[in-house]
């Protein structure tokens, strides 16, 4: 990278803020004859961050000032309070202090994509059922941890859990976006032509997911084999036994904003007939009472937080056991809603350096970038090809996906493929939420490999740059970390509220082939 | 006075031999309901509730209790038990008594003593001293027995010095329909099996009813897989630690071979299977088609679906799996690894029944071995069934005794190999069927060997039977302990006399020594002599051979140069855990009776997570010394060793030996722990929620999530 610009101000600049554990960054690019054009991806902040409510007006205000209120492009990646909270607890300030000229969603998003559809109302309807379940568990002693567990897991789809955050949903965030009266709405679908960004000379946005297509976008679906996909018409699935047995009642339901169960498939969830049932509440008066109190040490049902659930014998219990599988649903949902995440390459100048923000794009979403491409040249739709290789090996910056967990950055056909020697590392994360949580973010080994791939040049929200002597165990020399230091200014007002890197762009002139340097990444290898 | 007849030796209980499933085929519905020939139990309570087993029919998710079944109620004894019927929740609870009952006496009969469950260990309450094991280090005047705290439980033991209670579990709980998903497991934490329900899938190609229910409680080899977790777990309670790729797979696979060989077990079930497909008999590939079915009946809990061969998608015939020399390096996922190790066994099982069966073939083919066109002769297919049973119950026994040859630690399957030849040499000296050739050939063919040796010939993978030859251990003092136990042990149940001890450690308050039950008075003189062991070894007395045996056995006793980390007890003394000590009794070659002991010893050691971190002593005492807030991430690295003792001649006939200051052996564990293995994206959320808890819950429902 040439350092020889008199400052930083005139480049392309990736503003990430600072506000804990979720996405917000800002980026602005130097326009044709002057002016930006400012566009935003994501803003949200994890539920349960502290003062979250008055944090996200600020981090909008902070968006509002720098762009004079005008805000060309919103990217809004997937449906995750984590990415789209700051529209629901900044609401005010979006409405009424920014201005935006366009909001690009997932085609996931859109209401008239029949897959689209689909995906979304069973989503609506496992989040319901997801918090039926998570506050029968969190009643029940035993299962404290793990309810907490899916507590955790639910809250990305906002404050409505038992946890009680208050406020919407992140459905009322992502339609509220989709309806903003002065933006035009994009629904964007991997593999179109590239897209301009408008006023703003040779970058180009490359969509490279959420894959279209049903197999991918649930691959790590743990509930696959269960019937979600092949269910039959009046038959019952593995989800819907589950749901039966909460025992909540509709009301309680479509009061979280989902469907209830047909009562006759309730009633054949049931694994025997009503005649070899003993209700637990009534078991004390069976002939068999004196056979459950000695063994099970209780003839209730369980269902009461106030009853005792230690006491002799209590150890043996299994009255929560069962909802132990409410995790695995919760996690095929997050999973499900990870992938459909709108991913993002902004190539600057053709074959140029290339910024990757995929969200949280997992497994699946990563492996179908393999399948796009697109032609080098648009008028020779036959010639050289730009692949999802070509793209990674051009990366300069890589918004990690997911808060630096493991499995939202493909690693072969991933971060590997990332080699270009100016490679920097942007990593949302807040180290002691997600410890609070008991999540593993950032991944150890994860870290351990991106701090090696940018020779330390990685970018935390909780932690900034690393210091030079630990940048230099991975190879940064004193020179290299001042220059960084030099292009990532930090807010150093109280509120430290963002940090950013700023990048040389001299768009190239179109169809001059590469002299000399390194090899045009448009040529096919 | 009247005559009163002895009690039967068996109970007939009829049931599944696959799962009802197949009782909808017309081809396997002949055979696949059976009588089971399961131990008779003279007490047994409505539940049922035995010896061993408390069947307690609550399913949670219903909201209900389901009646016990009265397996003694004459109607049901005379005539086999209930009619199989999935209708019906006290069939559901005679057959995963009956299918655990076999089990149990599986692993009775290869080890020849009583099956115990693994004890209860109760952490002292919050504020309590801080200690994560009870060390059994304490004086015996720091112990007190309470009584039983629910009818027919077992007592507990209290260490008043640090808190830690131990627990007699008398019986392993079973749960037929605890849960609604396609999961079954042993829970460690709550000493039970937890079946669970499920609506069929319709794409699934299986004969289930789509959309109708599917118990696991109903499947023959779930049923075994799963009490075959527990029955592991109460003889090495240290593998469900995930220290190494090979541990749970461990677990996993040795579950399966026991459910797998347990069915072959079945001549009845054999012999339809062997007339049915007769033409196949020739290429050897019926037996391991019919594995395969109950991989299938298994469903998400097979190691065995793709363990052995696949359907080839082109001619729709099934062709056996190659064994692949590197697979043993490459597949870490747990299923999937145990795939590897059932394969092996069944592959050595298949050779030797192929050695047993030739001179019948040639009987009955007038000397040329090729079978005519058409049904074979019913005779032939009997005798061909007896064998193959025959030959699983060996296996299985092979398999089970090798149990008393493994290390306490950190098993792997180069260590397992090494225990069944070892196991199998000590009760069959000669091998003229080549059993242990087989078990040799099929292991080496899939990469799995011990690394250390320098040859692979049975000599060399017998464990050595002294650690150090040279070294002359004065091993008397243990000896008189030990020699001690194996007579209380051995005569336990005409014991009626109440030993001094357990009226000095105050049991007798808690309840009359006659009153116990067998398994119990067992339990007990084994945790008494275990802390009697341990006495001796730190007994003044042994000083002068204290070194020496811990040359012999591996273990670190000198309180000079601790490896960093180590739990050290009083005088900074090493700290050890005699984990247990079984009896052996068996006939020697010369037909003179041997009297060995096994004895397993663990240490612990505190070690940083990470590779690179300081592991001084100095880390260990300012931080790690608590449980809970370490600011270094760190975790118990254990070594340890079985040691096998004869007690007459005082040598010490094996030492299996992990140990505890190896090197290489703490990096692999770090590197392993550290997250070497990639964790699903359940680990990022729920690490340490859930999985630390019920491991094996996470690993069945882990695998019914991978396509």
């Amino acid at each position: 990278m040439p350092t020889t610009r008199k400052t930083v101000d005139d480049g392309v600049r990736v503003r990430m803020y600072r506000q804990g554990l979720g996405d917000c960054f800002l980026i602005s690019f130097p326009k044709q004859g002057g002016g930006r054009f400012h566009l935003v991806i994501d803003c949200g902040v994890i539920l349960g961050t502290h003062d979250a409510d008055t944090l996200m007006p600020k981090v909008a205000r902070s968006i509002a000032g720098e762009t004079g209120g005008k805000l060309d492009l919103l990217v809004a990646t997937h449906e995750h309070w984590d990415h789209l909270s700051g529209f629901v607890q900044a609401a005010e300030v979006w409405e009424k202090e920014i201005e935006v000229g366009e909001v690009w969603l997932a085609w996931t998003e859109d209401p008239g994509h029949p897959l689209a559809r689909e995906l979304q109302k069973d989503r609506r309807r496992k989040v319901a059922h997801l918090r039926a379940a998570a506050q029968r568990m969190a009643g029940d002693a035993a299962f404290g941890a793990a309810a907490q567990a899916l507590e955790g897991v639910l809250g990305f789809f906002g404050g409505l859990g038992a946890a009680g955050g208050g406020g919407g949903s992140t459905r009322d965030a992502m339609e509220g976006l989709a309806k903003r009266s002065d933006a035009r709405v994009v629904y964007r679908r991997p593999g179109e032509p590239p897209v301009a960004l408008k006023g703003v000379d040779g970058v180009r946005v490359f969509v490279l997911g959420p894959p279209e297509d049903r197999t991918l976008i649930r691959k790590s679906d743990p509930t696959r084999r269960g019937a979600e996909v092949y269910e039959l018409a009046g038959s019952m699935s593995l989800a819907d036994t589950f749901f039966a047995g909460l025992g909540v009642s509709g009301e309680r339901v479509r009061e979280l904003g989902g469907a209830a169960l047909d009562p006759e498939l309730a009633e054949l969830a049931f694994p025997f007939d009503r005649k070899h049932r003993i209700a637990a509440r009534a078991a004390g008066e069976s002939r068999h009472a004196d056979f459950f109190r000695g063994f099970y040490g209780r003839t209730d049902d369980g269902r009461d937080p106030e009853r005792d659930s230690e006491g002799p014998g209590g150890w043996r219990r299994v009255d929560g056991d069962w909802l132990g599988v409410a995790n695995d649903l919760a996690l095929a949902l997050d999973s499900d809603t990870n992938n459909t995440s709108l991913a993002l390459a902004f190539e600057l100048g053709e074959g140029g350096p290339v910024l990757l923000f995929p969200a949280d794009a997992q497994v699946g979403n990563w492996e179908s970038w393999q399948q796009l491409s697109w032609p080098a040249d648009p008028r020779k739709p036959d010639g050289a090809k730009i692949t999802a290789d070509d793209l990674l090996g051009r990366t300069v910056l890589y918004k990690v996906g997911h808060h630096g967990s493991h499995n939202a950055t493909l690693r072969a056909n991933g971060l590997e493929k990332m080699t270009s020697p100016d490679l920097v590392a942007l990593i949302p994360v807040n180290e002691e939420m997600a410890k609070k949580k008991r999540w593993k973010m950032p991944f150890a080994s994860l870290y351990e490999r991106l701090k090696g791939k940018t020779r330390g040049r990685v970018l935390r929200v909780d932690q900034g740059r690393l210091p030079l002597d630990e940048a230099a165990k991975y190879g940064l020399t004193r020179a290299e970390w001042k220059e960084f230091e030099r292009r990532t200014p930090e807010d150093t007002g109280p509120d430290a509220l963002w940090i950013d890197y700023h990048l040389d762009h001299r768009p190239r002139p179109r169809r001059r082939p590469t002299a000399t340097g390194r090899p045009s990444a448009r040529q096919p290898r | 006075m009247a005559h009163t007849p002895s009690d039967p030796a068996f109970r007939m209980l009829r049931g599944y031999a696959f799962d009802p499933s197949l009782s909808t085929q017309l081809e396997t519905a002949v055979v696949n309901e059976m009588a089971f020939r399961v131990r008779w139990e003279r007490k047994l309570g409505p539940g049922p509730v035995g010896e061993y087993l408390e069947v307690v029919d609550y399913d949670p998710a219903s909201g209900c209790f389901y009646a016990p079944v009265e397996l003694d109620h004459p109607a049901v004894l005379a005539q086999d038990g209930l009619t199989p019927s999935e209708g019906n929740p006290q069939f559901h609870q005679q057959m995963v008594y009956a299918v655990a009952m076999i089990t149990i006496a599986n692993f009775e009969r290869a080890l020849g003593r009583k099956a115990l469950w693994s004890p209860r260990e109760i952490r002292p309450p919050e504020g309590g001293k801080p200690s994560r094991r009870p060390p059994r280090k304490s004086a015996p005047e720091d112990y007190v027995f309470e009584p039983p705290s629910v009818p027919l439980g077992g007592c507990t033991k209290h260490n008043t010095n640090t808190g830690w209670k131990t627990e007699y579990v008398p019986r392993l709980r079973v749960y037929p329909h605890a849960l609604r998903q396609a999961n079954a497991y042993y829970s460690p934490e709550k000493k039970a099996l937890l079946f669970g329900y499920f609506p069929a899938v319709e794409n699934e190609p299986g004969s289930h009813y789509p959309g109708g229910l599917v118990f696991t409680c109903l499947s023959h080899d779930v049923v075994a897989h799963e009490t075959t977790h527990a029955l592991l777990d109460g003889m090495h309670r240290r593998f469900i630690e995930d220290t190494h790729p090979d541990g749970l797979a461990f677990h996993e696979a040795f579950a399966d071979i026991v459910a797998l060989f347990q069915h072959f077990t079945y001549p009845e079930v054999l012999s339809h299977q062997i007339a049915r497909t007769r033409g196949d008999l020739a290429s050897q590939s019926l037996l391991g088609q019919l594995a395969q079915q109950f991989g299938q009946a298994i469903g998400s809990h097979g190691a065995l679906r793709d363990a052995l061969g696949t359907i080839n998608p082109q001619t729709g015939r099934w062709e056996p799996r190659q064994p692949d020399p590197d697979d043993y390096l490459n597949v870490l996922e747990p299923h999937d690894r145990g795939a590897i190790l059932v394969a092996a066994v069944f592959d050595a099982f298949i050779s030797i029944y192929k050695t047993r069966v030739g001179d019948l073939f040639r009987i009955a083919t007038g000397g040329t071995g090729v079978l005519q066109a058409g049904a074979l002769h019913p005779d032939l297919v009997n005798r061909l069934a007896t064998e193959a049973a025959k030959t699983a119950q060996h296996v299985l026994n092979m398999c089970i005794r090798a149990l008393d040859y493994c290390p306490p630690v950190d098993i792997t399957y180069g260590d397992y190999l090494r225990a069944l030849i070892t196991a199998d040499y000590e009760i069959v000296r000669d091998d003229d069927r080549g059993y242990r050739v087989a078990f040799i050939e099929a292991f080496r063919r899939r990469g799995i060997y011990p690394r250390d040796l320098r040859t692979l010939s049975e000599d060399t993978l017998r464990w050595s039977s002294q650690a150090d030859p040279d070294v002359d251990c004065n091993l008397e003092p243990l000896c008189e302990v030990l020699r001690e136990f194996v007579q209380r042990h051995t005569y336990i149940t005409a014991q009626n006399q109440e030993p001094a001890w357990w009226a000095a450690m105050g049991g007798a308050k808690a309840v009359k020594w006659d009153e116990l039950s067998d398994r119990e008075r067992i339990f007990w003189t084994m945790e008494h002599y275990g802390m009697q062991l341990n006495l001796s070894i730190n007994d003044p007395g042994f000083d002068d051979d204290r070194d020496l045996f811990a040359r012999l056995t591996g273990l670190f006793l000198s309180t000079e140069d601790p490896p960093p980390g180590l739990r050290l007890g009083r005088e900074g003394r090493p700290r050890f855990e005699v984990h247990s000590i079984r009896p052996a009794m068996r006939v020697g070659p010369d037909g003179d009776l041997l009297s060995e002991v096994v004895i397993s010893i663990t240490q612990a050691r505190k070690v940083p997570m990470d590779p690179g971190a300081d592991p001084s002593p100095a880390w260990y005492r300012s931080k790690g010394d608590q449980d809970g807030d370490t600011e270094i991430p760190s975790f118990t690295f254990r070594g340890g060793c079985t040691l096998i003792l004869d007690l007459e001649s005082q040598q010490l006939r094996y030492a299996i030996v992990k140990r505890v200051d190896s090197i290489n052996r703490l990096r692999r564990q770090q590197t392993y722990r550290s997250g070497g293995a990639l964790p699903g994206l359940r680990a990022t959320y729920f690490g340490d929620a859930l999985g630390g808890r019920e491991p094996f819950a996470f690993l069945h429902s882990q695998h019914e999530a991978e396509p």
